[in-house]
């Protein structure tokens, strides 16, 4: 019922996911990378009492290797429709991006009361920015619409054949795990950068706060559907 | 302070298993099952609406696509150049906008020059039926309503005119 495989090997999968990120394909990826860097550089600078730059990798190393994990986990399950298991999650996703909506607008919450109330600081773990980073990768996995790439369109041709979707899934994996690693070291990169400089530390509350607002905009365009918009007309621009 | 390594020995585990998945296994489960196509009625843009169910009997060629997606406009001008083809000898396309507006779909198919039928799934019914994660997305549905072959990403002109061919 569907295309015809090719023989992909897992490097090669974990490159053209890699690569997608720093080519015209970003135009897609735009729908959630802006937001992860927000998610990210949120997280960071939100920490109450927090005056200089801790390691960026230490600092979000967790956060990120949780997101990675669940964004790509989910990612490949929603591509490899011929799974079993992928099938409810493919029809419902008009509701589960609702769902996804209202969970982003949790961990904005969570970022902005952080960034407030030094009495919630003793929340503030790498355990916690584990589950809320696993909450958002799922929250983005599920609002994406991916374009679909030469490469992906061959996985594709595994993933939605009952007789290959394990094969599909297991290649849709590692291609949305270099997809995912491109965005983390794009992200790290970005706050290392920002860190760096004093003037951004005593600014420090606005950032994280902008952060905020970025990822309340996102929550409530996908409770509303209005996350069509933001895809027609600001990614349309790009084109 | 000593660091618990269980977090990062399970997320080892997970990794060491993904990776040593085998990548040449199929499970053995076969292709011949064809699934019914999701019966559905959309407005076109052009006036009316297309519904399934009232093309039975005949080939149908459905597109998703969106105005937004870079590799929907590959192609767009290769399902019109088809489609001049078949329509005589009873195809019928179909194309659907989804994630998108309106206006920016209609203004698509005028820039991409593709005058097919096309509609846009407003509430995402459709795309959600027929399982679309990814676009551009073509399914193939012969004259018994069943689905027969699914393209997910930009088709070659010579892979679609042989899935039609092989169903008329």
């Amino acid at each position: 019922m569907g295309q015809g495989g090719s023989v992909i090997g897992a490097g090669e999968a974990v490159w053209g996911g890699f690569s997608a990120f720093f080519s015209i394909w970003q135009l897609c990826i735009l729908q959630f990378s802006p937001f992860f860097l927000a998610f990210i550089v949120g997280t960071f600078f939100c920490t109450p009492g927090q005056r200089h730059a801790p390691p960026v990798i230490r600092a979000t190393l967790p956060a990120s290797l949780a997101w990675t994990l669940s964004f790509t986990l989910l990612y490949s399950l929603l591509i490899a429709s011929a799974l079993p298991l992928s099938r409810p999650l493919i029809s419902n996703l008009g509701s589960l991006r609702i769902i996804a909506g209202v969970l982003i607008l949790l961990v904005s919450l969570y970022i902005f009361l952080m960034g407030r109330r030094a009495s919630l600081a003793k929340w503030h773990r790498p355990s916690t920015l584990i589950v809320l980073a696993m909450v958002i990768g799922i929250s983005f996995a599920l609002m994406y619409s991916p374009c679909i790439t030469p490469m992906l369109s061959d996985i594709m041709g595994l993933a939605t054949q009952r007789g290959t979707a394990r094969e599909g899934w297991y290649l849709a994996f590692l291609y949305g795990l270099g997809t995912s690693i491109a965005m983390c070291a794009f992200a790290w990169a970005l706050i290392a950068v920002l860190s760096r400089s004093a003037a951004v530390w005593r600014k420090a509350r606005w950032i994280s706060d902008a952060c905020v607002l970025v990822l309340v905009v996102l929550g409530l365009m996908n409770i509303s559907g209005l996350m069509t918009f933001y895809k027609a007309f600001l990614l349309g621009l790009a084109l | 302070m000593r660091t618990s390594l269980r977090p990062w020995a399970t997320l080892a585990l997970i990794v060491g298993l993904l990776l040593t998945h085998g990548c040449g296994e199929h499970d053995g489960q076969t292709n011949a099952v064809l699934e019914d196509a999701a019966p559905f009625t959309l407005e076109l843009f052009s006036g009316g609406s297309f519904s399934l169910a009232e093309n039975k009997g005949k080939v149908i060629v459905i597109n998703f696509f969106a105005s937004w997606c870079v590799s929907c406009g590959e192609e767009s001008p290769m399902i019109e150049r088809v489609a001049k083809d078949y329509l005589p000898r009873g195809v019928a396309f179909l194309a659907v906008a989804v994630d998108d507006t309106e206006q920016k779909a209609r203004d698509y198919l005028k820039k991409a020059g593709l005058n097919i039928p096309a509609g846009l799934d407003k509430s995402g019914k459709i795309k959600d039926a027929y399982g679309i994660y990814g676009m551009p997305t073509t399914f193939f549905i012969d004259q018994a309503g069943k689905v027969r072959y699914m393209h997910a990403g930009a088709m070659g002109e010579q892979l679609m005119r042989h899935e039609i061919d092989r169903l008329l």
